[in-house]
């Protein structure tokens, strides 16, 4: 036990620093990028991703789990955990779009959704974007239509592969994923059906004896970070 | 995918010394004493067999969670936070994969001659000197069981790592989450490669030990 935490703290000094990074899940794409040219300016900080439902991460914050920096994609769990003084202030970074998605069928609109066998979705409990997609079926009234033909993943990249591995012939997803997969076909849905999806970063607790949140957070927010995440569909916040 | 084997490897192997060794004195109680319960509790220490590990999971995060009395003990007293870490992780899975340690020890401590147990009496053995000499020699089959059980029971969890660990690299990301998370992502190259990596160690360590114990027991 002793020769094993010997060796992990040998371990951990091999890198000058650690960040550890809990985002949602519609994020992997642009982070993955993100988190390079990051890296580029700060060769020695190693950087970890954690991806889940917004919901998830943040009651694994709760519960005390180690991560410095919470990228949600929802602002009600970013302002709890402010309120609660388990984190700073949130600061929006993006806007989210929703989309239906679909690998084989040509996606116009809505009414595709009718004609589909199963359509994945994010679990609207803990995933922002299953809340918008279900806010979305309630306000085109097609919720009672298709409600036994929802397939819901844990979270939204769950769902989109739901999708991509044909379980499901379309998906209420992010525009993100759909750009990052680059085959396909889908439908941006128009902002004004949902609740805006607002991106939100907080620095937690534990993160605010970390110079490097800080400064990933300044580097989320500035121009070339910006590129990037509107190359994915991000609005600005 | 290193990352996430090398925490599995580890993991597992600290999992698999940590209960043997819990397990030799629980089964040493179970093999050669009886007292009021002992049904009762051999049906508890098996119960992990037959719950699902959503139900561990859920009863770990209510007890260890930092708003419980328990969890704030643990994190105020020890300094330890169960929740979402590695300790948690080693916690969860010893539990998890206690009745694959305990039985096949108790098995073979029971399986142990007990005209050899009395010998060594005879000859002056104090209890300690009996379970070194006589019983221990005699039960390496059940143990070596008991460890590859623990083993590779370990190296497959995934509900209950999920449940109380996240999915952070480095701590709590396995190497069954790591196949989850890439699943997710899309990657399905790196999904088969850590696949086919722990079906490879798995049955690797499986043989080895199985290949031991055939060497050991018949001898």
């Amino acid at each position: 036990m002793k020769l094993l935490s010997a060796l992990l703290l040998l371990l951990s000094f091999s890198f000058a620093q650690s960040l550890h990074i809990a985002a949602a899940s519609s994020l992997r794409g642009p982070l993955e990028e993100i988190g390079k040219l990051f890296s580029q300016k700060h060769p020695d900080v190693k950087l970890y991703f954690s991806y889940g439902a917004s919901g998830n991460l943040y009651r694994q914050i709760l519960g005390g789990a180690p991560y410095d920096l919470f990228l949600s994609a929802s602002e009600l769990y970013t302002n709890k955990l402010y309120e609660k003084g388990e984190a700073g202030k949130p600061v929006p970074f993006a806007r989210g779009r929703l989309v239906i998605f679909s690998r084989n069928l040509d996606v116009r609109g809505p009414e595709v959704l009718r004609g589909a066998d199963r359509i994945a979705m994010a679990n609207p409990r803990y995933a922002p974007y299953g809340v918008a997609a279900l806010e979305f079926l309630k306000k085109v009234g097609l919720y009672e239509e298709v409600r036994r033909k929802l397939l819901q993943g844990t979270n939204v990249a769950q769902a989109f592969q739901f999708v991509v591995s044909g379980g499901a012939e379309v998906g209420i997803v992010s525009l993100s994923l759909a750009v990052g997969y680059g085959k396909g076909s889908y439908w941006v849905v128009p902002e004004d059906m949902h609740s805006p999806i607002r991106h939100v970063a907080v620095i937690t607790e534990r993160g605010m004896n970390n110079k490097m949140a800080e400064s990933f957070l300044r580097f989320l927010t500035s121009p070339k970070a910006g590129e990037v995440l509107k190359r994915y569909g991000f609005g600005v916040p | 995918m290193e990352e996430a084997l090398l925490l599995s490897l580890k993991l597992a192997s600290l999992t698999t010394i940590l209960l043997i060794l819990l397990s030799l004195f629980v089964s040493y109680i179970l093999a050669y004493f009886s007292f009021p319960a002992k049904t009762f509790l051999e049906g508890f220490l098996m119960l992990p067999i037959v719950l699902p590990p959503t139900v561990l999971g859920f009863y770990m995060i209510y007890l260890l969670s930092p708003e419980s009395p328990v969890g704030r003990f643990f994190k105020e007293v020890l300094g330890i936070n169960f929740l979402f870490s590695f300790e948690g992780l080693l916690l969860a899975s010893m539990i998890y994969s206690l009745p694959f340690a305990v039985f096949p020890i108790r098995d073979a401590f029971q399986g142990v001659h007990r005209r050899h147990v009395e010998i060594a009496y005879v000859f002056g053995y104090s209890r300690l000197e009996t379970v070194l000499r006589v019983i221990l020699p005699e039960s390496i089959g059940g143990l070596l069981t008991s460890a590859s059980l623990v083993f590779a029971h370990t190296m497959g969890e995934f509900g209950v790592v999920l449940m109380v660990g996240g999915n952070i690299p480095g701590e709590t990301q396995t190497l069954s989450i790591y196949i989850y998370d890439q699943v997710q992502a899309l990657n399905y190259t790196q999904a088969h490669r850590a696949s086919l990596t722990l079906l490879s160690v798995s049955l690797l360590c499986l043989s080895v030990v199985l290949l031991l114990r055939k060497r050991w027991v018949f001898r």
